[in-house]
């Protein structure tokens, strides 16, 4: 599996991005999804 | 009868408190470990598989904490989260396994003339601009495998974070080291070590200072203010913990007085004050020097701040912040390439001097990071001596 997904736009791909991985949130709170991708990002940015 | 772990753990936040209260002289002075990557080479491994597997990191910690018999820890093996860095092919971090050094390079991902795109939103920008410029794989086609390892990564990092702190504090009876409060991230912190790095700092607080503020007043709206705000809600002091905040201060050493007072202290003030009308105790470590900034926190009560300090003479600063409790002044230079009795007598010193009365707790003056920090014989006969010795309560 080599699946590639498009990051260049913020809002688009923060959905996407929010549906496609796998994560320990239920994927009917898409918010609290989103909300743990940008905790993601800001954390991979300090290291 | 010994105690159980759980009564241990009590016992040593109970010494840790009442050090820092300085209401009460402590039973004895407590000693705290400020090793970091140090353990990994005193416990015989190398950093780069100590650091990249998480049963090897939770042996060197407990061999540390074992061995030398601390009462606390700052650093429970996670102050590099090497494993997650490498997941997102993060050139950041340089392991030297012969040299025995991890190196991390300075990185700034914004430049002073996006600070409009960056203020308008926070969030757009890192994603479109920020991670990118970090990971050049952060684009068009991003390999999803990549994230979703590098997001598994990340949540097995927090949970070996927990785990460790569980088992130290279950089988050796080490307390939880700072209590889950809410943390107001100085914004001046975050622009300095990652938006526009130790360079574009110094050079924006003499020619840029509006851009400078813009991108300040975007981070304190989205982090420093909310929680700040969270802060205020807390009851107290968390006696679960051995300290309620501990804030680590870095940007200080790139400031004149006049850039401190207009970038950093009207930040940290409201932090301070918060934490002082809720009666609660904070670590600031003070990377660098601290004696300069005295004046600014030589009125707040007794009890409020345990200041650990790095490069300053550690006498000095009690002298001049005789309300601040000191953890920290035993050298490591001493401790690596001194003799073992110049290391008891040194020991001995700071705690008669700084500790008789309570407000210090023992520790070393910088993140024990190389093996020239400590040579084991040396840290093994101080940590003993500090266990067994009662100072004069006269």
């Amino acid at each position: 599996m080599n699946e590639t997904i498009d990051l260049t736009n913020f809002e688009e791909s923060l959905e996407l991005l929010a549906e496609k991985l796998e994560m320990p949130i239920p994927k009917e709170n898409m918010e609290a999804r989103k909300a743990a991708l940008l905790a993601f990002v800001n954390f991979m940015i300090t290291l | 009868m010994g105690m159980s772990p759980k009564e241990l753990a009590a016992y040593r936040i109970q010494l840790i408190r009442d050090a820092t209260g300085f209401q009460k002289k402590p039973e004895r002075i407590p000693n705290i470990s400020f090793f970091v990557t140090w353990k990994i080479l005193d416990a015989g491994y190398k950093l780069t598989e100590a650091m990249s597997d998480y049963d090897i990191m939770e042996k060197f910690v407990l061999y540390h904490m074992q061995h030398y018999r601390f009462d606390q820890v700052f650093d429970v093996g996670v102050r590099n989260a090497y494993r997650v860095s490498k997941a997102m092919q993060s050139s950041s971090y340089i392991v030297d396994d012969d040299a025995e050094v991890v190196s991390y390079k300075d990185f700034a991902y914004c430049k002073p003339e996006e600070t409009d795109q960056f203020a308008a939103n926070y969030y757009k920008f890192l994603w479109e601009v920020g991670m990118p410029r970090k990971f050049p794989w952060w684009g068009k086609d991003a390999p999803l495998s990549v994230i979703q390892n590098a997001y598994n990564e990340q949540n097995q990092f927090f949970a070996f974070s927990q785990h460790i702190r569980q088992v130290l504090y279950e089988d050796l009876g080490i307390p939880f080291n700072g209590a889950p409060n809410p943390y107001a991230t100085i914004s001046m912190e975050t622009v300095l070590a990652y938006v526009f790095g130790m360079r574009g700092v110094a050079i924006m607080m003499r020619r840029d200072k509006g851009k400078l503020h813009a991108v300040l007043d975007a981070l304190d709206a989205l982090f420093f203010t909310p929680q700040l705000e969270k802060l205020k809600q807390i009851e107290g002091p968390n006696l679960n913990y051995s300290f309620d905040y501990i804030a680590a201060i870095l940007a200080h050493n790139f400031m004149n007085i006049s850039q401190w007072e207009e970038f950093y202290w009207p930040y940290l003030k409201k932090v301070l004050d918060v934490l002082a009308e809720k009666k609660c105790n904070c670590v600031l470590f003070m990377e660098g020097s601290a004696l300069r900034f005295a004046d600014y926190f030589k009125d707040y009560p007794k009890g409020l701040i345990t200041l650990l300090p790095e490069q300053d003479d550690v006498f000095e600063l009690r002298k001049a912040m005789p309300n601040v409790a000191i953890l920290g002044g035993m050298k490591n230079s001493m401790l690596g390439n001194g003799t073992k009795q110049e290391c008891l007598d040194y020991a001995k010193r700071l705690i008669d001097e700084l500790g008789a009365d309570g407000g210090y707790l023992f520790s070393q003056d910088k993140m024990g990071s190389y093996r020239i920090d400590a040579n084991p014989e040396n840290l093994k006969a101080v940590c003993d001596f500090v266990l067994d010795y009662r100072p004069s309560q006269s």
